[in-house]
């Protein structure tokens, strides 16, 4: 599935900065990330609340300001391009959004919607031209193309949905960005938008960055997945290696944390101790350290960099 | 029996014909005992946990016939803090958000208190000491800190524990969880799913689980009633259900599930979506989405197939094939 | 292409907006056709049958100097709409760029917020007065006065508005596809205003009728022989207890207008959502 890499992240670092009464803080939401996209695969970020995997994303389509770092694509740092530069490269990269009720301006009708990218840069030829590659994307997302008059509120969260890739693959982009795209969604109509991702994928040959908590769907759907832990990526490896044999801590916590469709295999207790600590104030050394069950004095003072590790993976550990 | 419900209904008030939103929906919960109530949106799990508590909202919706019986008395017509407050040990509720279940202008400690107060269930002692045993039980170290703190200062996890404390307050005979770990980390959710089994059995409770996530299902609940469109499509043993799931639905749902360990590629979806309550026409919910489909299932009333002990499907058509993890045909 | 009958729907599925488009529109219409259907001349003096009760003749009755009520209260009508419609263009004009503006440029905002803020903190007739003063009295001076007074409460409406808006995540979308501000705000924030600002122009209508008519009657608005609400009442003062009609009319218009005009607006901004088009329309 993956050609030669079409995006890549160094070193890239985002922060907010919090006011806590008087004191200012500085929040750390991606502290050094660093990864690459290879064209046509899709990349699974996977991390819970808090982890910075949703602002990986958004300082991918400048909806978040990075403070530093590079990320290339089509030879150059789309985070210091000129302007002029950026408007083609927001065509390219895409993001569909967690909340399909969100997502859609309920007054336009969801035929302006999809061709709202197309529309902000004059893509299409005349009117015929607008409605004929509407209803194309309609079709290519499994609706019919008399959707494109109606409006958000009388579709499912699920055909929502399936607007809001459409409108993400209008016209053709070469990354798709999915922050949660399936979280809001039931499992039946999960299933039916990861198909359809997946489809996409194959014909469009799309790359995709699949960000998202859920590890199960995470593990079905990517080729290789990264694990985001506190602003860092801990882990990054092929998505077999990674449920077969995972190196970091971390990894092996969530993964036996997911719960299990099987009566007979119970979880008995979590592998990560206590709760993440606050994102405000972080101690020196791993951030993992806390809660780490293989934790040493070294871990403490010394934060680990993210280095190749058996099998191809990529690990931020020093005892993996 | 500790919980019996028979036969409810919720539907929506002054509607004529009746537009129920849960449909004849029955199941029972004996002390120490798990139930998961699954199903995906809409279905009306929720729904139902509100008619039990008596908190459905007025005037939309109104409990239309069925009986509640809590250690064998009808509280249909109770309001609801009389069904916290029964003298045989009532009913007790924690919901999703616990940042909007819990006051955000209020110490969490006086929140434990209120509710202790509120019910005068201090039994006797003072409401503080009753508080720090409340958060001892949820295993909460620090309490002292702790009971000061206000809601935004916790975290998810911390937040839920205090939800179950409260809930906890009046030595319920029946808990009521609705969706409460979805809002919650995966690992953190693993937690507080062990400590709920924990209190269970601890204090032998009846526990009504809501969910949607039939991992959670298979980890915590001893039985389960997978709910479509209102109404009960399937009641049985969890290691039963997992094993041998008859009804098409609870098949289609299992089928979907992404399963990291076996990736094949594409999934499988139960093609369609879930009706509207106003499309739901006579015969089965299911009908229009289901592969076993046939004539007689799309009018007239429901069979509840035997497929084993304790084990009910309502289709003309239960499947006995194998479920996720094996079992034979 | 939406008939007639579908534009009317929402009005004629709701009693009362119905109700409100009647007045509304017999206000106008009496305004429009004032010359045709006012059987006297409202400027007429006729001193020998000055504050005759309502008869058959004079259907309002007349004033301390015989003119009769109705023809008054029917040209009356003319300034109402002149003073409302004005002062709502103004107040729309000036208050929504100063509310879009400031919630889309934040650090300008907060300069411009604080002068709206400023200009709020006077009593609204006291700034009306003050301008006044400044400007000079007069129907056009009243406008631009009391839309002043106005153009706050629409600036922090539509600047709250615009806040919330800006963080929905369909602008967000926008914004990711290579949207510029100009864009999201015409395309997104702006839309969804209107809402919001529709109720806030029938509430502004409303009650520049009565600023007007504050101004009128402390005689600073328009000049004393125009026929205007404001000025009726005033000068009905004197007058209450012998001849409690010139009060009753003209008073009765404010209000019947007014109300109207909540009405009408009700049904304009549900008309106006998607989401309430089709089955769900009218219900209320």
């Amino acid at each position: 599935m993956s050609g030669e890499p079409i995006l890549e992240a160094e070193g890239l670092r985002t922060s907010f900065f919090v006011k806590r009464g008087s004191r200012k803080f500085e929040l750390k939401a991606v502290d050094d990330v660093s990864f690459h996209l290879d064209r046509g695969e899709i990349l699974g970020l996977v991390g819970e609340t808090g982890c910075g995997k949703t602002t990986v994303g958004r300082s991918l389509v400048g909806l978040a300001k990075a403070k530093a770092g590079t990320v290339t694509y089509g030879g150059e740092n789309i985070l210091s391009v000129r302007q002029s530069r950026l408007r083609d490269i927001r065509l390219k990269i895409r993001m569909v959004f967690q909340d399909p009720y969100a997502s859609l301006n309920p007054r336009r009708s969801i035929g302006d919607s999809i061709a709202e990218a197309g529309d902000i840069h004059n893509h299409f030829k005349d009117k015929a031209d607008r409605a004929g590659q509407i209803a194309r994307a309609l079709e290519n997302v499994g609706l019919d193309a008399a959707y494109a008059d109606r409006f958000p509120h009388e579709l499912s969260g699920g055909q929502r949905q399936r607007v809001g890739i459409a409108r993400s693959i209008l016209p053709e982009p070469d990354i798709i960005i999915a922050d949660e795209p399936v979280s809001a969604l039931d499992v039946s109509i999960q299933a039916q938008v990861l198909n359809l991702l997946m489809d996409l994928r194959k014909s469009m040959q799309l790359t995709i960055l699949f960000i998202s908590h859920d590890l199960s769907v995470v593990g079905q759907i990517s080729d290789r997945i990264a694990v985001m832990y506190l602003g860092r990526i801990v882990e990054l490896a092929e998505a077999g290696e990674l449920f077969s044999s995972p190196a970091h801590p971390y990894t092996e916590a969530l993964i036996a944390a997911i719960p299990k469709p099987d009566p007979s295999r119970k979880i008995h207790a979590s592998l990560a101790r206590g709760e993440p600590p606050s994102r405000l104030e972080l101690k020196p050394g791993c951030t993992y350290a806390d809660r780490c069950p293989i934790r040493q004095e070294r871990c403490l003072t010394d934060a680990p960099d993210l280095k190749p590790s058996a099998g191809g993976k990529l690990v931020a550990c020093h005892f993996a | 029996m500790v919980l019996r419900v028979n036969d409810l209904s919720v539907s929506i008030a002054n509607s004529d014909p009746p537009l129920d939103i849960v449909k004849g929906v029955s199941l029972e919960i004996g002390e120490g005992e798990i139930l998961g109530v699954v199903g995906e949106s809409g279905c009306g799990k929720s729904m139902t946990s509100l008619a039990i508590m008596g908190l459905l909202p007025k005037p939309a919706l109104a409990q239309r016939g069925g009986e509640i019986l809590l250690e064998g008395k009808d509280v249909s017509d109770l309001p609801p803090y009389r069904r916290i407050e029964q003298d045989c040990g009532g009913i007790s509720m924690i919901f999703q958000e616990p940042m909007t279940s819990l006051n955000p202008v209020m110490r969490v400690g006086e929140q434990i208190m209120e509710a202790l107060r509120v019910h005068d269930a201090g039994s006797g002692r003072a409401p503080e000491a009753r508080a720090r045993e409340l958060l001892d039980l949820v295993h909460i170290a620090d309490a002292a800190h702790q009971l000061s703190a206000y809601p935004h200062e916790l975290s998810g996890g911390m937040r839920q524990r205090i939800m179950i404390a409260i809930a906890l307050a009046c030595n319920p005979k029946v808990l009521i969880a609705d969706e409460p770990t979805t809002a919650l980390d995966v690992t953190v959710q693993a937690q507080i799913l062990s400590l709920i089994r924990e209190l269970c059995e601890e204090l032998s409770m009846a526990v009504l689980f809501i969910t949607h996530d039939l991992g959670v299902v298979a980890q915590l609940a001893d039985r389960v009633v997978v709910m479509y469109a209102g109404q009960v499509a399937e009641t049985a043993d969890v290691d039963d259900l997992f094993a041998r799931p008859a009804h098409p639905y609870t098949h289609g749902l299992f089928s979907c599930l992404p399963d990291p360990e076996n990736r094949s590629g594409y999934l499988n979806p139960i093609p369609g979506q879930a009706p509207l309550i106003t499309d739901i026409g006579d015969g089965c919910a299911f009908a229009p989405r289901c592969r076993f489909v046939t004539a007689e299932c799309r009018s007239g009333l429901l069979p509840a197939a035997d497929i084993a002990a304790g084990h009910l499907a309502m289709c003309h058509h239960p499947q006995g094939s194998t479920g996720p993890n094996g079992g034979s045909r | 292409m939406q008939t007639l009958a579908a534009w009317f729907a929402p009005f004629l599925k709701r009693r009362l907006s119905l109700l409100g488009l009647i007045i509304l529109g017999t206000v106008i219409l009496a305004a429009l056709f004032a010359p045709w259907i006012t059987p006297f001349d409202p400027l007429e003096i006729d001193p020998i049958n000055r504050l005759t009760p309502p008869n058959s003749v004079y259907l309002f009755g007349t004033d301390h100097f015989g003119r009769d009520t109705f023809s008054r209260v029917v040209y009356g009508a003319r300034l109402a709409l002149l003073i409302g419609t004005g002062v709502v263009a103004f107040a729309l004009a000036t208050g929504v760029p100063i509310g879009v503006v400031s919630a889309l440029f934040p650090r300008l905002g907060l300069v411009l917020m604080r002068l709206v803020d400023l200009l709020m903190a006077f009593p609204a007739l006291l700034l009306a007065l003050g301008l006044i003063v400044i400007l000079g009295q007069g129907v056009v001076n009243a406008i631009l006065a009391i839309g002043v007074v106005y153009l706050t409460t629409t600036a922090r409406i539509t600047y709250s508005v615009a806040l919330r808006l800006k963080a929905e995540t369909y602008v967000e979308a926008g914004a990711s596809m290579g949207g510029n501000i100009w864009w999201l705000a015409t395309r997104h924030v702006i839309p969804n205003l209107v809402s919001p600002l529709l109720v806030q122009a029938s509430f502004v209508f409303a009650f520049a009728q009565l600023g007007a008519a504050s101004l009128d009657f402390l005689g600073l608005g328009a000049p004393p022989d125009v026929p205007s609400w404001g000025n009726m009442l005033a000068e009905s003062r004197r007058f209450i207890t012998r001849a409690p009609w010139l009060l009753f009319y003209p008073g009765i218009m404010i209000v019947l207008t007014a109300f109207s005009l909540n009405l009408v607006g009700d049904a304009l901004r549900d008309k106006l959502d998607p989401r309430f088009r089709g089955e769900l329309a009218g219900k209320g």
